[in-house]
């Protein structure tokens, strides 16, 4: 057993799929443990580009802000008028107001900026399209603001009447060290449409996600077992009947049994739990038809001629005759039973048949609510990317797991 | 020997990917469910107002006859294309169909749709009031209100030539009522006859008796499609004036009123061709004729695929919800845009609201049912669930009203509903609520009971409308501060609408768009506490006797003091008793624009006046744009 086990680490490919899994199964358990939101907690309120942020009243109340002498209002200009802004302004510059095209140098950002402050004026838009007309307008505030290069004025809530009073100035060029900020929110992946921190809620859902695909994993198995071990020992006419059942299952399609049952079952019922139960039982066929002809080729053995001729009662003889020899499959066809449940949820939650969101996550359903709200088209990719590398990444790991295994097991693949 | 069995492998299976991609290629092939993925915002309307008009969805199969499937092209440069309100393909064209399931005509309680059917009047929801279209002048109440008088546009003519005149009108009201459509069964109860006086002249008369009701007769005139007689008595003894064959007649070559007429219909697509001797280009109406010679509304298999049409300008006009819309204009600078500029981004329109069915025990509490409706953190949903997409109940204090100036202008004394109403996230305020009520938890398991039950609801709505699950997702984050369990339930559209129409529900998420009267009526009317099996409004089952009492005075009270006298009451018992609570404001329809081939669409600053509503170019006013549009590169 244990030179079995060493032999196992032995595999390269099992040990890559080992430690990528058991990262995913680290960052699933721990990660929930140190973050500082719950998995469900609505920290912000719609989607969050990664990154942390900073309390914009704690910036700006800081006491020690220092001044750096830097051109704040340049760089600004430079990040806020990428080439092709500067493009659209000549354009309207040109076609709106009239002014001559040799006038206009793009690299000059602040010539470029003042000859726009001079000359624009939204009734000149006339004729645009709304959108442009919009996009201009929007363009026109940006650059004020840009331009009032001298920082802006604190306002405070002063007097009783509610009128509002400076209390601090500050300048363009002061800094503040974001160490000496006390509000301060990371969420490293960003957060999901409700607001949520990705972060934990993918941790929490590759825990959830992984639970469904053992369950599913653990109930095929034992389904496929348990028809695979009798029909090919036993042979006849229950071999018959259980090949029978196990082709209907096999020649329909298991996934639209799967979508059929979750439906039925209905939203209410369908916990994690629920969803692996339904899982389990749609996918057991091909586990049963291997077992079974892997039985066919143990059963006229001579240990097991032996066993029977000795009077063992068939459990006996399933159990302690052929099992055992058909151990290293079996655990070999769970782990791709796992990986499989976990794809299957997936599939059904994006169709929106998975568990009831009520307090659980999935891989699945983040996917599903990341395009529901549109993530592809606004460009979040933080609500999906993520979620689909976890699914690859413990997919990839069980298979080149199982790899490593059949390398190990079976004498055919036995390097040398 | 064995790589080259490897590559000859790999390249059979890449000219096998090659092959089914190329033959899948033309793209979407629509399936026929009726409604969209993301929530539903075609016709909230109608499904909430009109009594039942989903039975007769079986008539689907009957496919229409003009269908010969030759997709004709269409120039560009002539054609507006629509999506967003249409998922199958369209049955008829006929009025008087229980479920006609066609985009180009529709009437509402926000108004009809004008495009291939005509009303005497049309309803502007940009200030509440009616526009003569087919009648000329503003209609006449009686001075003891039993009739209402409707001149015709003298101007007005059929299709084929013939004038309209008020034997029509009179004609059509009794075939509304003799076929049993859904229009004159709604409506008989309130109105006596339609009679034509003279050719000009038509005559409302009012059921003044019992359940007398001025209110629905003024939503009739606005509501009502216009049929020829002629064509009607044709049809009728072609029928045999059996009911049934009336209401399932196509009706697509029938003659109208109407500026457009339809010309082609499948599963793909509908197409409606302008008539050119429309009467409307008379200087007594629009004094042209609307610009696009063509309207084609495209149908998408889901909201997905419609919102990547729509940003590839394959689509000018788009009735979606779309999450996070401005960043298409923001981050990806396409030449789109919606009514405002800043958020909410469209006009005021309806309230989705969290419903109570008052007959479970525990909801019957009015502490309970005001403690989760002051727990519930609005601002989350509408800035996650609408993205921003409505304006907060801080802008805008909840009333059973929307937040169009003319519906807020209903309010007679805003500062006396300030105590009684809430802006939640207020979770300390409603757990004092409970216990002071004595809804406690007193077994310690962490859940409060009533009564020695545990309180456990299910918050219910279809699934696939993504804003409305995600606003009920934030509601049960409410119950769980509360220590009340609240569980989601997203079932299929269909066995939502069954629930709801026979109270098989705890808690559920409907809305109403329409008039202020309307609204009253659908959050509040009681039928007196004696509840028909099947409910259209009031699905709560919620009676209150003062409620009931003025509603059925505000029905028949034309005087406005008092009418802001009466809103101003229900009001208050709206706040006081919550039977029901919104949780976002919502436009009646979702209209983003996209400026690659049309331009001039209504929007907040376009200076039209009267307001042109944002309605897709053609519900009730809305339809005043299609006379605006230009070409971008015309």
């Amino acid at each position: 057993m244990f030179h079995q086990i060493k032999q196992v680490f032995h595999s390269p490919k099992f040990v890559v799929g080992f430690v990528i899994f058991v990262i995913m199964l680290v960052f699933a358990i721990f990660y929930p443990m140190v973050s500082s939101f719950g998995p469900m907690e609505m920290v912000g309120t719609g989607f969050y580009a990664p990154g942390t942020y900073v309390s914009v009243v704690d910036t700006a109340q800081s006491g020690d802000s220092l001044t750096f002498n830097v051109d704040t209002a340049s760089s600004a200009y430079d990040s806020a008028l990428p080439q092709e802004t500067r493009e659209s302004m000549k354009k309207w510059l040109v076609n709106q107001a009239g002014v001559a095209e040799g006038d206009i140098d793009l690299n000059d950002a602040e010539a470029l900026v003042a000859l726009w402050q001079e000359k624009y004026d939204p009734e000149l838009s006339q004729g645009l399209i709304t959108a442009d007309k919009r996009a201009y307008q929007r363009l026109d505030e940006q650059l004020k603001t840009l331009g009032s290069g001298d920082g802006g004025i604190i306002l405070a809530v002063e007097d009783e009447e509610g009128n509002l009073q400076v209390s601090k100035e500050v300048a363009a060029n002061q800094f503040v060290n974001v160490s000496d900020i006390s509000n301060t929110v990371t969420v490293p992946m960003g957060t999901d449409n409700f607001g949520a921190d990705m972060a934990t809620k993918l941790a929490s859902s590759i825990g959830v996600s992984l639970q469904i695909g053992l369950l599913a994993g653990i109930i095929a198995t034992i389904i496929g077992l348990f028809f695979g071990l009798l029909s090919g020992y036993l042979g006849g006419w229950v071999d018959d009947f259980l090949v029978f059942i196990t082709n209907l299952f096999t020649v329909i399609p298991s996934f639209v049994i799967l979508i059929l049952i979750a439906n039925s079952v209905g939203q209410a019922a369908r916990g994690p739990m629920m969803v692996a139960m339904i899982i389990g039982c749609t996918s057991w066929p091909w586990t049963a038809r291997s077992v079974r002809s892997q039985v066919l080729s143990l059963r006229n053995r001579d240990h097991v001629n032996l066993s029977k001729l000795s009077g063992h009662s068939l459990p006996r003889i399933v159990l302690v005759d052929i099992l055992p020899y058909l151990a290293s499959y079996v655990v070999m066809a769970m782990i791709l039973q796992i990986s499989s449940g976990i794809l299957s949820e997936a599939q059904l939650s994006m169709l929106g048949l998975g568990p009831s969101t009520a307090d659980a996550t999935t891989l699945g359903l983040m996917m599903n609510w990341a395009q529901k709200f549109g993530a592809l088209t606004s460009n979040c990719w933080w609500a999906f990317i993520p979620v689909i590398i976890s699914v690859a990444l413990i997919t990839f790991s069980l298979n080149l797991m199982n790899t490593g295994l059949d390398q190990v097991f079976n004498p055919q693949l036995r390097d040398s | 020997m064995k790589s080259w069995r490897k590559v000859l492998a790999l390249l059979l299976a890449l000219a096998l990917v090659v092959g089914m991609t190329a033959c899948s290629g033309g793209g979407e092939s629509s399936t026929s469910t009726p409604e969209s993925s993301t929530s539903e915002t075609s016709e909230p309307a109608d499904e909430s107002s009109e009594p039942a008009d989903e039975s007769e969805s079986s008539e689907e199969a009957e496919e229409p006859a003009t269908d010969d499937t030759t997709t004709g092209s269409y120039p560009r440069e002539e054609s507006l294309y629509q999506g967003g309100q249409q998922w199958a393909t369209p049955v008829s064209n006929n009025p008087m169909a229980a479920n006609a399931n066609y985009a180009a005509m529709a009437n509402g309680d926000t108004g009809a749709r004008e495009l291939v059917w005509e009303t005497l009047y049309m309803y502007n929801i940009s200030d509440s009031k009616d526009y003569p279209l087919l009648a000329d002048g503003d209609w006449v109440w009686a001075d003891d209100n039993s009739t209402v008088t409707v001149k015709l546009k003298a101007a007005a003519h059929w299709s084929d030539g013939s004038d309209l005149t008020a034997a029509d009108v009179e004609a059509s009201w009794d075939a509304y009522v003799n076929y049993d459509t859904n229009l004159g069964i709604a409506y008989e109860p309130y109105i006596t006859d339609i009679v034509a006086v003279d050719d000009d002249t038509v005559e409302f008369q009012v059921n003044t008796g019992d359940g007398m009701n001025l209110m629905k007769v003024e939503e009739l005139i606005r509501k009502m499609y216009i049929m020829q007689k002629a064509y009607l008595e044709e049809l009728d003894a072609a029928n045999g004036s059996d009911a049934t064959a009336m209401k399932n007649e196509a009706m697509w070559d029938a003659p109208s009123t109407a500026p457009y007429h339809p010309l082609e219909q499948n599963d793909q697509k509908w197409v409606i061709q302008r008539d050119d001797n429309y009467w409307g280009q008379d200087e007594s109406m629009w004094g042209k004729l609307p610009v696009p010679k063509y309207i084609i509304h495209n149908i998408y298999s889901s909201n997905d695929v419609g919102a990547q049409a729509f940003m590839n300008g394959e689509i000018d006009i788009n009735q979606m919800y779309t999450a996070n819309i401005q960043t298409m204009w923001e981050d990806e600078g396409l030449p789109i845009s919606t009514y405002m500029e800043e958020p909410p981004y469209n006009g005021p329109g309806t309230i989705p609201t969290v419903v109570y069915n008052v007959q479970k025990p525990g909801l019957d509490q009015t502490a309970l049912r005001k403690a989760i409706a002051m727990a519930v953190d609005y601002d989350q949903i509408i800035a996650s669930a609408m993205t921003g997409q409505s304006p907060t109940f801080k802008e805008y204090p909840r009333t059973l009203f929307n937040w169009s100036d003319a519906q807020q202008a209903m309010i007679l004394d805003k500062e006396a509903l300030a105590p009684l109403q809430w802006t939640g996230n207020d979770v300390e305020g409603a757990i004092a609520l409970l216990d002071e009520a004595g809804i406690v938890d007193s077994n310690g398991d962490g859940n409060r009971e009533w009564n020695g039950a545990e309180l456990s609801f299910k918050v219910e709505c279809p699934t696939g409308w993504s804003d409305y699950e995600a606003a009920l997702t934030i509601v049960q984050e409410a119950g769980k501060d509360l220590g009340i369990a609240i569980e989601t339930y997203f079932p299929e559209a269909a066995q939502y609408n069954d629930d709801l129409q026979a109270g098989n529900f705890d808690i559920t998420l409907t809305s109403y768009g329409g008039t202020t009267y309307g609204a009253a009526y659908f959050y509040m009317y009681g039928f007196g506490g004696e509840f028909p099996e099947v409910m259209t409004t009031n699905q709560g089952r919620w009676y209150n006797e003062e409620a009931d009492a003025l509603i059925e005075e505000l029905a028949n009270c034309l005087d406005e003091t008092r009418q802001l006298e009466i809103y101003q009451r229900l009001n208050e018992i709206y706040l006081t008793e919550v039977p029901s609570f919104g949780v976002m404001y919502r436009p009646f329809q979702f209209m983003a624009c996209n400026e690659s081939v049309w331009t001039n669409f209504p929007n907040e600053n376009d200076g039209s006046d009267p307001k042109i509503p944002p309605m897709m170019c053609s519900d009730g006013y809305g339809v005043a744009a299609l006379y605006n549009l230009e070409l971008v590169n015309g």
